[in-house]
């Protein structure tokens, strides 16, 4: 037997029911809706139904890299928010040959990552009427500015071009509303807001604020920091405010670290002396030689309330410092508040966060700074399914003077070190950790690692030159007489884990893929899963990022689903294809999970592909304009208007 | 051919050094990732002092798996 039909046959009886259940109740309400209205979608449907393990009945997107985007048929995919539209009330129309860091500041940034949906009012399940939070994460000036390749754009760069890119990167705050014709924003609403690493005072809080390694020449205090960057996914706490993970910080720094007070902790996070960026060449901030402090003053996870347009986003230096991916907030059985993090690079590990106190629901004061005390630990895992989690205490352990740490506050800056002495178990790219709704599960995107040797292998890292990732399972105990989310005991100092799928194409002996046995001939195979969420019946939607080995592997990036429980448990489905050359980001149910909002990221990106001659100018595809490809934020609905995945 | 033929033959002159003499530094234009050709690279545990340009063509970024044209020095 193989290790997915073993784990078929021992999922969770009541969460097969509950699939079961509610497969029949949306089949026939689908038929219902069918007969009335839609043409071509329901013969599929009828007749997968019988012999389809799986819980979503969708027909699959072609699954082919075309220079346009492609949904499942019966779906729609519209373009809600592009690279420059207007997000403040007196932004500019967007003119891509004559960008300046003023519009841009004002205007919806480059290369969207997360994105949230948070409901208006403020604690409402409003799923037509909200607010959009959404990363910027990086920026392509090859594709933004006229000249310039991927290869040279950090030596040929202009000081008013790298002002663009540093206003281009942040976040966006903008309220949207569903009408007769989709998904719009609202012009001039008082929410809308972009924060930018340009302008954006952020305010430092927890140990590490005011600590000497966090004074810079320009902030003496070590609690002002100017903007953030490589905002990459986040997560919504409990109290309706955002959490932006800020991720590969690194590269926007110039300036030899070997000459810094700082040497080994910015080699630890990969400054060494040349950037991708041009930065450091225009601004002293990002030259570590000339402040080695700055790099410290990134890498953490950031609080913004969306909902109140003049607060300050805060960093909260307790979540510990590293290339965060993400932040996803649970709140466990005892009440107190769960944050898990990947740190996106080989061989790094994931973390979790345990606030102190205890979450107060319907009262967003009174857990204002819950995020600042907690404690901070790492993962371990074993071959034998089990995993520990390693508090990251000063005093404790290894964490000592003797090692260097001379507070919590060392601790937190320097994270990966003091994970490296406690022992956490080494990952293949651990990206986006994501809690499932329904099972209580924790599910964790490992994206890929080209660099693990065959004597590296285990069984949580079961291959060698890991092209194409995997997805594995973290099972928290249950409290006693609860199973499911409620009882997902997710402060516990031992987990068991299980492996998920093993990404690649099945038809390949050579990839050593692993899903459901049906995959091949009823679902569509995926590479480097990234990102992640949950549909209300806990079903898997994940996101893809194959960076340039899109080119080699002939298969879009995009969104998949797949069942987690009962009988179609892997069986992952195609559901939206990219356009060429870009990555799958933020995907986002509403409440009613009529709408799932997903981000393209660098779409075009290619190393022979350039502003004036981009591998795709999507959306616009405006081709007498010679118009650049736009990073966008999509709304993909139903045509029927039911409900996504039913 | 050399022995190794995974090996690009590179003579020292087509090898790209920093004005202090050590060998330049590589940036992925992908992902930021550099690659110090002085220091090697542990990971893929190549050894000090390998010159960017002899690593094999199958050689991808450690971090995003980006090939070798997509690195600029």
């Amino acid at each position: 037997m193989s290790d997915t039909a073993e784990k078929i046959i021992t999922t969770t009886p009541l969460a097969d029911l509950i699939d079961a259940r509610l497969s029949r109740r949306s089949a026939l309400k689908g038929l219902l809706a069918a007969g009335a209205a839609t043409v071509a979608a329901p013969a599929a449907f009828a007749a997968t139904r019988n012999t389809d393990p799986s819980s979503l009945p969708f027909e699959q997107a072609p699954h082919n890299v075309e220079m346009f985007h492609q949904v499942s048929p019966g779906h729609r995919a519209d373009v809600l928010l592009r690279w420059g539209d207007k997000v403040a009330a007196d932004a500019p129309a967007f003119d891509p040959f004559n960008l300046t860091a003023e519009a841009q500041e004002k205007q919806f940034g480059y290369n969207n990552d997360f994105v949230a949906f948070l409901p208006l009012p403020r604690g409402s399940k409003n799923s037509t009427h909200g607010l959009l939070a959404v990363n910027h994460e990086y920026t392509n000036p090859e594709l933004m500015f006229t000249g310039l390749t991927a290869l040279n754009a950090a030596s040929r760069m202009t000081r008013e071009q790298a002002d663009v890119e540093i206003a281009a990167h942040g976040h966006t705050i903008i309220e949207i509303k569903k009408g007769a014709n989709g998904w719009e924003p609202v012009q001039g609403s008082k929410y809308n807001r972009r924060i930018s690493a340009r302008s954006t005072v952020m305010q430092v809080n927890g140990p590490a604020a005011g600590h000497d390694r966090l004074k810079t020449k320009a902030d003496p205090s070590g609690r002002r920091v100017i903007g953030t960057l490589n905002n990459c996914a986040g997560g919504v706490t409990p109290w309706g405010t955002v959490l932006i993970a800020e991720e590969n910080f690194n590269m926007y720094f110039g300036g030899d670290p070997a000459k810094t007070s700082e040497a080994a902790n910015h080699k630890r996070l990969g400054i060494k002396g040349k950037s991708r960026y041009s930065w450091s060449r225009f601004h002293e901030r990002f030259d570590v030689e000339k402040n080695p402090n700055e790099p410290n003053r990134f890498g953490w996870i950031v609080e913004i309330d969306p909902y109140d347009p003049q607060s300050t986003p805060i960093k909260r230096t307790t979540l510990g410092r590293f290339k965060h991916e993400a932040a996803t907030c649970v709140v466990a059985p005892d009440g107190r508040v769960v944050v898990y993090s990947g740190d996106d690079e080989a061989f790094e590990y994931i973390y979790r966060f345990v606030t102190a106190k205890k979450f107060v629901p319907n009262n967003p004061a009174a857990n204002r700074d819950l995020l600042d005390e907690g404690t901070l630990s790492v993962a371990k895992f074993d071959d034998k399914g089990t995993l520990r989690w390693l508090p990251l205490v000063f005093g404790q352990g290894p964490l000592t003077q003797a090692n260097g740490f001379h507070s919590q506050a060392d601790v937190l800056i320097d994270t990966r070190r003091a994970a490296d002495l406690l022992g956490a178990t080494p990952m293949d790219r651990p990206e986006d950790v994501e809690t499932n709704p329904v099972n209580g599960r924790v599910y964790v995107m490992l994206t890929n690692n080209n660099t693990r040797k065959a004597e590296q292998i285990s069984k949580l890292h079961p291959r060698a030159t890991n092209l194409y990732g995997h997805i594995v399972e973290l099972l928290p105990p249950a409290t006693e007489g609860s199973d499911g989310a409620r009882g997902a005991m997710h402060t516990a100092d031992e987990y068991r884990w299980e492996v998920l799928l093993l990404a690649g194409d099945p038809s390949n002996p050579e990839h050593g893929a692993k899903y459901h046995p049906d995959t091949q001939k009823l679902g569509n195979w995926l590479a480097a899963p990234d990102n992640c969420t949950f549909d209300n019946r806990g079903r898997l939607w994940i996101t893809t990022d194959q960076g340039s080995s899109q080119r080699k592997s002939g298969i879009p990036d995009g969104v998949y689903a797949c069942d987690v429980n009962g009988a179609g448990r892997a069986l992952t489905k195609f559901f939206y294809a990219c356009p060429k050359d870009a990555e799958m980001c933020g995907p986002a149910f509403t409440p009613d999970n009529k709408t799932l909002f997903v981000a393209v990221q660098h779409p075009g990106e290619y190393k022979d592909s350039t502003f004036d001659d981009p591998s795709t100018r999507w959306p616009d595809f405006n081709f007498k304009g010679k118009t650049p490809p736009r990073p966008s934020v999509v709304a993909i609905t139903r045509e029927d208007g039911g409900v996504i995945g039913n | 051919m050399s022995a190794d033929k995974n090996r690009s033959p590179a003579s020292p002159k087509s090898v790209a050094r920093r004005p202090d003499g050590r060998l330049d530094l590589w940036v992925c234009s992908r992902c930021g990732y550099v690659y110090d050709g002085s220091k090697g690279e542990p990971l893929s545990h190549t050894p000090p002092e390998t010159p960017f340009e002899t690593l094999p063509d199958s050689w991808r970024c450690p971090h995003c798996t980006s090939e070798k044209e997509f690195f600029f020095n």
